[in-house]
């Protein structure tokens, strides 16, 4: 038994130093933000970010290591010099540049849109006002809700994760939510989800980044460029987009 | 850290005020069921005592995290879904305030019973012997005195709720950790923002602290 | 000693009481007469308290009869809190309420039990402190007294009900010698105004002096009975002999 619990503990003991031996680029991301990031069926950690991120890599020659820290600790992590970049489906904002942070170019355009639940009455933003919305902290999503409370008047809840936003709306604690298109269309087919896009809803969206925190790691911005420029080139950067979205 | 301040302020503020509204519902509710819970629990009632310790070990075994959302979800779709009630939707707020007091309650249970069982038996006999009916001993003669050992826990458990409320950022109630989380997913400004939210919660419940302390003084001036 | 009257306050036939597996009162019978004071003796063990203790039901009683002034205190629906009003008790360790001052003690029940109002409570409460000494102390609070004062307190409170019969449960056993003597005091003057007392206590020679029937117990049985001259002086059981010659 002491054996056994001794065995244990030397292998978390390894787990936990993995990340730390590591010499490459430790990139920090999100733990689920389909399809961006999350850990499909059989239990590997896939999705557009960490593709794109494997393609760049391979095709500017340099080596990494993902962690899966979730969103408040990714950027926590690139402050403190734990991690040297994140990739989480993060937009590229004048707020969040004049925090010092630096973005790469955008790698994904995503549009926003607004889901009620399905058979709601809610039909355009005017069913809004007095009612209550979700959205996901963080998202562009969350910023477009922000952009039309005061003129549509409505309120905003804020939730962690996709599930439990979806879960509200489904469960009718909020009557709408703000979400990426093309993951809310992606979702709501795969899972069968009692949730319908408002048409007419869409924002003009914006690009998601590759942001570093300290301005020393230019040259991996310099390089996740380069490489994004190539793999859109050739052709690998739509194939990623298709695997993922259709 | 000054541009947060300026900026998210107000928001903080407004946060900070949330967590104690959403901590003074839970509590007031805790005392309530912790009140009855614990006095169940030292009663000759074999059932009574049953159901109240099963209480206990259920709450006390399940994170507040998966009540949370438990309550938030699992109640509404208890009612809408499987009872076909129809709408019956929680807010975040009494989601909230019914995970806070079950939590919380199940606690104050067990400092009540521990509180209650401190008290000589001899008090409740004396009081009985006189010809006083079992609730109003207790309530003249055995929970005054059991009260004033209990208040060092009542307060320290009042401020682990107070700081529970932070778990219910999950569902979405707008209390100081969920509007932080938003605050740097806009700003990019992690350590400032928790910084920040530190000093506050520091400053809440440093001032609780205290008064609670002139409280438990002035409770022990009485003998 | 006050004459005894024929009327019977306490009657108890075939008393059985056990804890568990444990048969502490075998079968106990024997009846108090009003103005009667009976001292129960026995060796520690031998139920002597437990038996004065199912007088108020403070024990539930397991089998058997306990009638207390004609009320059949074994009866499910004997409303036990109005037969407590009149049956004081004074137990061994004081328990006087230590949340309360000394007067407060005495105002509880009176007031609480709407026995009487405010100011006649409190009068009351002074009338019985004067009684036993103590009025000096009515501001005091239990923890600020010696253990005679307070089981003086204690006798004091449980007269505050007016109560026809007192239960005394080794009221000396933890008191420092030189206290007992205060005490005992406070019970002989009772006994002289013709308070029916039943008294469980291992003080003999007060119970030579004050008791008009001495019980000695053993085992869970009332092995001997009689005046005080008669268990003390001619013991007619070889246990009771056993005892009187270990305390004596």
């Amino acid at each position: 038994m002491k054996k056994l619990f001794a065995a244990v503990l030397a292998l978390c003991l390894c787990f936990a130093l993995t990340g730390a031996v590591a010499e490459d680029y430790v990139i920090a991301t999100d733990t689920v933000f389909k399809p961006f990031e999350y850990t499909d069926a059989s239990g590997n950690f896939v999705g557009i970010d960490v593709d794109i991120l494997a393609a760049i890599a391979e095709d500017q020659g340099f080596t990494y290591t993902l962690n899966s820290l979730g969103w408040d600790a990714a950027i926590a992590a690139c402050q403190a010099g734990q991690a040297d970049g994140m990739i989480a489906g993060a937009s590229i904002t004048d707020e969040r540049k004049a925090s010092g942070w630096i973005f790469s170019d955008g790698y994904f355009d995503a549009t926003q849109c607004m889901t009620v639940a399905a058979g709601s009455d809610i039909a355009s933003f005017d069913d809004l006002a007095g009612k209550n919305v979700a959205v996901k902290t963080g998202t562009q999503g969350a910023s477009y809700a922000e952009s039309l409370k005061d003129q549509y008047g409505f309120t905003i809840t804020y939730f962690e994760d996709s599930p439990t936003m979806y879960q509200a709306v489904i469960g009718g604690q909020t009557v709408a939510c703000f979400e990426d298109t093309p993951i809310m269309a992606a979702t709501i087919k795969e899972n069968g989800l009692p949730l319908q896009i408002v048409e007419g809803s869409e924002n003009a969206g914006s690009p998601y980044g590759f942001a570093i925190f300290s301005a020393d790691k230019q040259e991996l911005v310099d390089k996740f460029n380069a490489g994004l420029a190539n793999i859109k080139a050739n052709g690998k950067y739509d194939e990623i987009l298709a695997k993922y979205l259709d | 850290m000054a541009r947060i301040l300026t900026v998210y302020g107000e928001l903080l503020l407004r946060a900070m005020g949330q967590t104690l509204l959403l901590a003074l519902c839970g509590l007031f509710f805790a005392c309530i069921i912790g009140l009855i819970v614990g006095l169940m629990s030292v009663i000759k009632n074999r059932a009574c005592r049953v159901v109240a310790a099963v209480f206990v070990d259920v709450i006390r075994g399940v994170p507040m995290i998966v009540l949370a959302y438990f309550v938030f979800f699992g109640v509404p779709y208890l009612f809408n879904t499987i009872l076909g009630v129809g709408g019956v939707t929680l807010s975040a707020l009494q989601a909230g305030t019914i995970c806070l007091a079950l939590n919380c309650g199940a606690y104050m249970a067990e400092i009540i019973r521990a509180g209650i069982e401190s008290v000589d038996r001899g008090q409740m006999e004396a009081a009985r012997s006189l010809g006083l009916p079992y609730w109003r001993a207790m309530y003249r003669v055995v929970l005054p005195q059991a009260i004033r050992t209990m208040i060092p826990s009542i307060i320290n458990q009042f401020i682990i709720t107070l700081k529970d409320t932070s778990i219910l950022s999950v569902i979405g109630f707008p209390e100081l950790v969920n509007t932080a989380k938003n605050v740097v997913a806009n700003t990019f400004m992690s350590f400032q923002t928790w910084a920040i939210v530190a000093v506050m919660y520091l400053i809440v419940i440093t001032a609780l602290s205290r008064v609670a302390k002139v409280l438990e003084r002035r409770m022990s001036r009485g003998r | 000693m006050a004459a005894k009257t024929d009327k019977v306050k306490v009657h108890v036939s075939h008393l059985k009481k056990s804890f568990g597996r444990l048969e502490v009162l075998k079968d106990v019978s024997t009846d108090v007469y009003e103005g009667e004071v009976v001292v129960i003796i026995g060796p520690s063990g031998s139920g002597k308290s437990t038996f004065l203790r199912c007088m108020n039901r403070l024990e539930e009683i397991t089998a058997g009869e306990v009638v207390v002034d004609g009320v059949n205190i074994t009866d499910r629906h004997t409303d036990i809190n109005r037969v407590r009003e009149n049956v004081g008790m004074v137990f061994q360790h004081f328990n006087l309420f230590a949340n309360m001052n000394v007067l407060r003690n005495l105002m509880l029940a009176p007031v609480d039990l709407k026995k009487a109002d405010k100011d006649t409570a409190r009068e009351r409460a002074l009338q019985m402190l004067d009684r036993v000494g103590l009025r000096d102390k009515a501001e005091a609070y239990p923890s600020q007294l010696s253990g005679g004062q307070k089981q003086r307190v204690a006798i004091a409170r449980a007269l505050c009900m007016k109560p026809d019969i007192m239960l005394f449960d080794e009221p000396t056993s933890a008191l420092d010698p030189e206290m007992v003597g205060e005490v005992l005091e406070v019970m002989k003057e009772l006994a002289r105004e013709g308070m029916t007392m039943i008294i469980v206590t291992h003080e003999m020679g007060f119970a030579r002096e004050v008791a008009d029937r001495v019980l000695f117990m053993d085992g869970g049985y009332i092995v001997e009975e009689g005046t005080p001259a008669e268990v003390f002086g001619s013991p007619k059981n070889a246990r009771t002999r056993d005892f009187l010659n270990k305390v004596l």
